[in-house]
């Protein structure tokens, strides 16, 4: 099993291992590297595809999933944030997302 | 040539000899036992499929016949060979047809991998399979059964085969199985079903199997397209209902229904996603075969009339 992820940093996903589906409500995605299945939120499947086309911070991933205008600084709550670190935390306990180095 | 119409004793002397070869659905298995009870299952259960050559190819080499030694008459025990390999824990001796089924199963399941196996049952209607994927138990077998007695075509009660590439439904008519009380169900829901020997305590409890319809067998080259997916769960004394299911789900009860899946990797995926989203999915409980029929009338009317 990863380590758990934190909220610094950047993650991203290994792209070339990924297949996935997206069907609203519910994701599934293929690990090839693992060969391994699973059930995603849509939320988590979102997160998931944005750090597919690029390695993102957790205020990014903020930023792109709940905030149209830009001012995620200023509206996330704290829940929110806190949400966004369990699932960055569920993908990497996965292994679909990783730390890059700094 | 199919097997009712081979001359009187030469389906038992292909068994005994050079093997039957036996089409069924897409595979040719080579049979060969001396077992009476192997001889009068195939003769019951068979007597539709085509019959290949004796020098044709063959899928699956098998043989049914009693384990050697002291046991053969004090406990006779019956034992299932694959290619020569004796690679099962044999039988008691009253137990050759359900293990010739078996066997059967274990070599499409663990040997065919041309095709992407789900362990459940698949029928057609309008050109839509119905695929009921579930675990032993579950009533697949008897809610297959009471569909194929009320105008649904019998792919399979057991294994669905899945062309990756097309994602259409290969056909693979064989013996319906049924266990324990779901015997005298389907007795009672359909007394036309053709039944052979009850087998008392197999593995799986009280064991019969019947003839698959002579359509089934007759259209074997007829895939079916993606139609509908439902996960049953006989409860008693449960209400029917039909509930949609999640997609995303649907796909993960597939994933865990294969045999093969990890085999065929990413085009396995994108086959069980492809079969998945060209499927309407549900859950389904019931507790009352009859009614559970006319739910499913209710889809396939639907689908009829273009609102499926």
């Amino acid at each position: 099993m990863s380590a758990p992820v934190h909220l610094a940093g950047r993650y991203k996903a290994d792209a070339a291992a990924l297949e996935w589906r997206d069907w609203g409500d519910e994701w599934v995605v293929y690990d090839s590297c693992q060969a391994r299945t699973h059930l995603l939120s849509a939320e988590a499947g979102e997160m998931l595809r944005l750090m597919i086309d690029r390695s993102c911070t957790v205020d990014e991933l903020a930023s792109a999933l709940f905030d149209d205008a830009g001012t995620v600084e200023s509206t996330l709550t704290p829940d929110e944030r806190a949400s966004i670190g369990r699932i960055l935390d569920d993908l990497g306990r996965l292994g679909l997302v990783e730390m890059m180095p700094s | 040539m199919r097997v009712c119409d081979l001359a009187p004793g030469q389906l038992q002397h292909l068994l005994g000899g050079s093997g039957l070869r036996l089409r069924t659905g897409p595979f040719v298995t080579c049979i060969r036992s001396s077992l009476d009870e192997v001889r009068d299952g195939v003769a019951l259960h068979y007597g539709q499929h085509p019959v290949e050559s004796d020098d044709g190819f063959a899928d699956f080499e098998v043989a049914v016949d009693r384990k050697p030694g002291l046991r053969r008459w004090l406990k006779p025990q019956v034992r299932f060979l694959v290619d020569g390999e004796d690679i099962f824990t044999p039988l008691p001796g009253d137990q050759g047809f359900p293990m010739l089924e078996w066997g059967l199963n274990w070599c499409v399941s663990g040997l065919a991998h041309q095709y992407l196996t789900l362990h459940a049952a698949v029928l057609e209607r309008e050109g839509g399979a119905l695929i009921l994927p579930a675990p032993s138990g579950s009533g697949k077998s008897t809610l297959c059964a009471g569909l194929l007695f009320n105008g649904w075509r019998l792919l399979s009660d057991e294994l669905t085969l899945i062309e990756p590439d097309t994602c259409r439904i290969v056909p693979l008519p064989r013996p319906v199985s049924l266990k324990n009380a779901s015997i005298d169900v389907i007795r009672a829901f359909a007394p036309q079903a053709r039944f052979g020997a009850v087998v008392e305590e197999t593995l799986k409890g009280r064991v019969a199997h019947f003839s698959p319809p002579h359509d089934a067998v007759s259209r074997a080259d007829d895939r079916a397209a993606p139609g509908w997916i439902a996960l049953p769960r006989y409860v008693a004394g449960a209400a029917t209902n039909l509930q949609p299911l999640g997609k995303g789900r649907a796909m993960m009860r597939l994933v865990e229904s294969a045999f093969n899946y990890n085999i065929h990797a990413r085009r396995g995926f994108a086959a069980l996603a492809d079969l998945v989203e060209r499927s309407d999915c549900f859950e389904f409980t019931y507790s009352r075969l009859d009614e559970a029929v006319q739910q499913f009338e209710r889809l396939a009317m639907a689908r009829a009339a273009g609102g499926a």
